[in-house]
């Protein structure tokens, strides 16, 4: 479409990206009666919360794979189950062994003591008490992915006070569940989770949440925070559990994208923004890559911010010292994705069967030093040789993923650095080689895997780069350590969606509250845009 | 035999507490197990830099202090690197190697400048009480002092704090030599790499703490220490291994020695490590669950192992020959540090350690102690002969490759393996400051919420190790700190 089709037409405000982030912000926008348009770069709505049809009759979740944190009240506020959404709670989480009938995890508490008993009776009976504390550590923390987060530069009354506040609330937790959190916030994984467990086997898969999306291992400190997670997702209102969008998490976006539309937002597919127009410090519009020009005095991005601020904007309309912090937030990819399209089920060797245990996900994290090892490799420049894989299996859940009888495989795969020694644009010749890694490793819990592979799509975090437009492939849009969370997220001052040019918002998981397919910063920055009559 | 307070371990931490609560009037016996008082300062631990200047005034030492010598950080290509605390004349030799380097390392000691002194304060005060029975005033007074830095230095701060070292270093310098010198004393006591987050954090905490060193070293401040016991009227008592401390409906009444002999005082503080005090030395029964379950929960996975060597000539390194360095540390590479944690966290021999090396000149001879940082107490082998003698090949075969002549120069080399040096100085998993460095582990967390105000839930009993605020190599704090809390001020 040319500029023709929006000459007559003002806009309220302009999306950049069509991620679940960017609909969310376009929905909630167009809900409260402003005129949105979003611009897509890509044929397929979401960016990388997308379903493809890659192969023909498989469908595949390109990028992101299972769902959890998306807030619930976005799925209120945005009527998300009238337009579509439903999610397939997952069953189990199941870590095959070389030996032994693995470990599986069940909702079931009964049964999951069971699986651990078998390798450590003491363990078993600490689980549950785990749980429990975990959950109530994750009350405390969900208000704050809720709410925009406290400034302590600031000293404006209402700013100390949040802060205030939330020192207040974090004495109201007591000695102890004060104590665990600030260990949770700083320790690893790892050393945090032999406080209570011992056995190496049930470790490992659990230290494996703090480690996804991130360049540390599962020893490192500061991964221990991302276990809450696990405590903290909620789908249909009942906590703690990951779900599988019918639909892959296309899915979600899909339901956004038609929750917007229903609202009056304008989605415009294959339309990729090159420039964000700024004059005097404020936002007049966007130029496509086709050189169409869109006019608009508020524009809200929902893509990553260094791609938003250094290349779209340019660091010649920014402050020196905000350009300054961009160029140092850290945005290492350390993860790939492989996608099977399987003519007919394959065994785990050590527990058979397509029933309930593979009906969740399938973490390949044997032990503890495993997962180190894996780590290393990336550390020194190279993808893991045997890495840590997430695997999920959509056709199980969803008949629809698949022809009838065959499969689809979705294979989370850590660690592949965007930074491999060659340099990342030698990516491409190094595909192969790690995409034969992921299978390898995968045969040998799954024989016969080799042979039922009817096509695999493998991405790089180059090519997470080249085609999402996640920089350095980095999954969250930058790193999701400590130095980089709540209010230094993205930059320290401008972690409230507003940015150095008047009339851009930033609304993606480069902003608080962070990745994970929440939809919490664009559904955040949408109402402190309203808020502050922004728009 | 009776006293008003019974200190348990005369290293350094003991008799600097001990010397103060008997400058106050106070009548203290230190008990030591050893047949010397010291600790790691006699033997174990090399630089003395770290030493509170609180202390030695407190204490009235009569030490002889100095700025310490620079730092040497050979390299097999290229001339190596000289840095001291002159900045300006480090600039001068860092520009040599990396132009924009020189300007970054003095705006970067510009930048410590302002920050250190606020953390030091942090270090030299109690850490403010944080749990929930107490006033919320401290700890925002704290907060406003973090606040006068000004609002770019303080968010540097809580940028860099949490993040690895390696990328500070890797923002700031473009010479990885440079790097790998300015941040290896980040990994100090700590189970962590360069790579390790946090580890800016441990960095700065070192700093802070860094200043002029003795001269004769963490020898010539033991002794000064026991002189300044005696002298105010400390009975000093080597060779007394204290097997409890016994209390008596719940309070201290004293403690008894491995012989049977009971020692009587109303206070007890233990300066040996927090862990092994309250799961060792107290009687199970009487002791608070939570305290035992911080207790255990304290992590000390020792990493450090010493190689002595006796030399007929200095250390004489062959990218500058003819010159002679006090204080050597190998390591070209951050990487280099890493590749050795990596041995640490596998529980394996490292096979080329970094080094970290002071010598010096004694009675016409030349001695070198050199520190390995990267041997796992935790070997997954265990540490017996065989091993012990590979690390000792392996850290010569380190030197060596910086020293060509080494085996001409070298008269004699004894190793202390990580399971020596926790036997030798009763060390439990062989790590010098009784507890890691690490974000959970320091500040109000260190020992434990209960007592890391040097106070413990048992009336009477008081930790002062390196176990407890604020930690740290040989520097005196803690001991000071827990005398005061036992005085009440």
């Amino acid at each position: 479409m040319s500029a023709l089709g929006t000459a007559g037409k003002a806009w309220d405000a302009i999306v950049v990206g069509g991620g679940h982030n960017g609909l969310t912000a376009a929905a909630y926008l167009a809900k409260a009666g402003r005129k949105v348009l979003v611009l897509e770069k890509r044929h397929v709505l979401g960016g990388v919360a997308c379903s493809e049809e890659v192969y023909p009759g498989f469908t595949y979740t390109v990028c992101s794979y299972v769902v959890s944190l998306l807030r619930p009240w976005i799925i209120r506020d945005l009527n998300l189950a009238q337009h579509g959404l439903r999610v397939i709670p997952l069953e189990a989480s199941f870590t095959p062994q070389a030996e032994g009938p693995g470990l599986c995890r069940w909702p079931d508490p009964d049964m999951t003591r069971r699986e651990i008993a078998r390798l450590s009776p003491r363990d078993a009976n600490v689980y549950p008490e785990f749980g429990r504390t975990m959950g109530r550590l994750a009350r405390f923390v969900k208000p704050m992915i809720d709410t925009p987060p406290p400034d302590p530069a600031s000293l404006r009354p209402s700013d100390l006070w949040q802060l205030l506040g939330l020192g207040r609330r974090f004495r109201e937790l007591g000695d102890d569940l004060a104590a665990l959190m600030f260990k949770l916030t700083t320790m690893g994984g790892v050393d945090f989770l032999k406080e209570w467990f011992e056995s190496d086997q049930l470790m490992a898969p659990m230290s494996c949440s703090g480690i996804i999306g991130t360049f540390l291992g599962v020893s490192s400190p500061g991964t221990a925070y991302v276990l809450l997670h696990h405590y903290m997702g909620e789908i249909d209102g009942s906590s703690r559990a990951w779900g599988f969008p019918v639909g892959g998490t296309g899915g979600i976006s899909e339901a956004i994208g038609r929750s917007a539309e229903a609202f009056g937002a304008e989605i415009r597919m294959e339309a990729p923004v090159a420039k964000i127009l700024v004059n005097g410090g404020k936002t007049t519009g966007v130029v496509l890559e086709n050189g169409d020009e869109i006019r608009g005095k508020t524009v809200v991005s929902g893509c990553e911010p260094t791609l938003t601020f250094l290349k779209m904007v340019g660091a010649d309309n920014l402050p020196a010292d905000f350009a300054g912090a961009l160029r140092k937030y850290k945005c290492r990819g350390s993860s790939g994705k492989v996608n099977l399209a399987l003519d007919r089920w394959v065994d785990f060797a050590c527990r058979p069967g397509d029933g309930p245990h593979v009906r969740g996900d399938v973490a390949i994290a044997p032990s503890i030093d495993y997962l180190e090892r894996a780590y290393d490799d990336a550390k020194y420049g190279d993808f893991s040789r045997r890495p840590y894989i997430n695997a999920v299996f959509p056709s199980l859940l969803d008949r629809s993923m698949a022809p009838p009888g065959k499969h689809v495989v979705s294979c989370f795969v850590q660690y592949a650095p965007y930074d491999i020694t060659e340099g990342p644009e030698h990516w491409p010749e190094k595909r192969d080689a790690f995409g034969d890694a992921v299978v390898d490793t995968l045969e040998e819990y799954m024989p016969g895997l080799k042979d039922a592979i009817l096509h695999r799509q493998v991405l790089t975090p180059w090519d997470m780069e080249q085609e999402f437009g996640l920089t350095e492939g980095n999954i969250f849009h930058g790193e999701l350590g400590l130095e980089q969370l709540m209010f230094q997220r993205p930059v320290a001052g401008w972690s409230r969606y507003r940015t150095p040019v008047k009339g851009l918002w930033l609304a993606a998981s480069g902003a608080h509250p962070g990745g994970g397919v929440m939809a919490g910063p664009g559904a955040l920055a949408a109402k402190a845009m309203l808020e502050a009559r922004a728009v | 035999m009776g006293a008003d307070v019974i200190v348990i371990g005369g290293g350094h931490n003991g008799l600097v507490a001990a010397a103060t609560l008997a400058r106050a009037g106070r009548k203290v016996v230190v008990l030591e197990r050893a047949e010397q008082a010291g600790g790691v300062a006699r033997g174990l631990l090399h630089d003395s830099e770290t030493l509170s200047p609180e202390v030695v005034k407190t204490l009235g030492l009569g030490l002889e202090l100095r700025t310490p010598p620079p730092v040497f950080a050979p390299q097999r290509q290229g001339r190596g690197l000289v840095v001291g605390a002159d900045d300006a004349a480090a600039a001068v030799e860092i520009a040599a190697h990396e132009v924009d380097d020189g300007q970054a390392w003095m705006d970067w000691r510009a930048f410590l400048g302002r920050v250190l002194p606020v953390a030091r304060a942090q270090l030299d005060a109690p850490v403010p009480d944080i749990r929930s029975d107490a006033s919320m005033w401290p700890l925002a007074r704290r907060a406003m002092a973090v606040r006068r830095l000004g609002k770019a230095d303080m968010m540097e701060l809580f940028r860099v704090g949490p993040a690895c070292v390696d990328d500070w270093m890797s923002e700031l310098f473009a010479n990885r030599l440079l790097r790998a010198l300015a941040l290896a004393p980040a990994l100090h006591g700590t189970w962590m790499g360069p790579r390790s987050p946090a580890s800016t954090a441990t960095l700065l905490l070192h700093l802070a703490q860094a200043g002029q060193e003795v001269v004769g070293g963490p020898e010539a401040l033991a002794d000064a220490l026991v002189e300044a016991c005696a002298s105010a009227g400390v009975e000093l008592t080597t060779g007394a291994d204290v097997a409890r401390i016994r209390l008596e409906s719940g309070k201290v009444v004293g403690v008894e020695l491995a012989d049977g002999t009971a020692v009587d005082a109303p206070v007890v503080l233990s300066a040996i490590g927090p862990r092994r005090t309250v799961l060792e030395l107290l009687d199970p029964m009487a002791t608070p669950v939570k305290l035992a379950a911080e207790a255990r929960r304290i992590r000390l996975r020792g990493r450090l192992a010493r190689v002595d060597l006796e030399l007929s000539a200095p250390l004489e390194f062959g990218c500058r020959p003819g010159e002679v360095f006090e204080r050597i540390r190998i390591a070209e590479d951050p990487l280099d540090l890493e590749r050795a944690f990596d041995h640490v966290k596998y529980r394996r021999l490292p096979t080329a350690p970094p080094l970290d090396i002071r010598q010096a000149e004694r009675d016409g001879a030349w001695y070198a102690s050199v520190l390995v940082r990267c041997a796992p107490f935790e070997l997954e082998v265990g540490w017996g002969e065989e091993p012990t003698g590979e690390l000792l090949a392996a850290t010569i075969g380190s030197l060596s490759r910086y020293v060509p002549d080494l085996h001409e120069r070298m008269t004699h080399g004894n190793i202390l393996s990580p399971a020596d040096v926790a036997e030798r100085w009763a060390l439990e998993g062989g790590h010098p400051m009784h507890g890691e460095l690490a974000l959970d582990q320091i500040g109000p967390m260190r020992p434990g919420l209960s007592t890391a105000r040097h106070a413990t839930p048992i009336p009477g009993l008081f930790l002062g190790s390196a176990g407890t605020h604020p930690g740290g190599a040989i520097s005196g704090r803690p001991g000071l700190l827990a005398a005061r809390a036992v005085l009440g001020k």
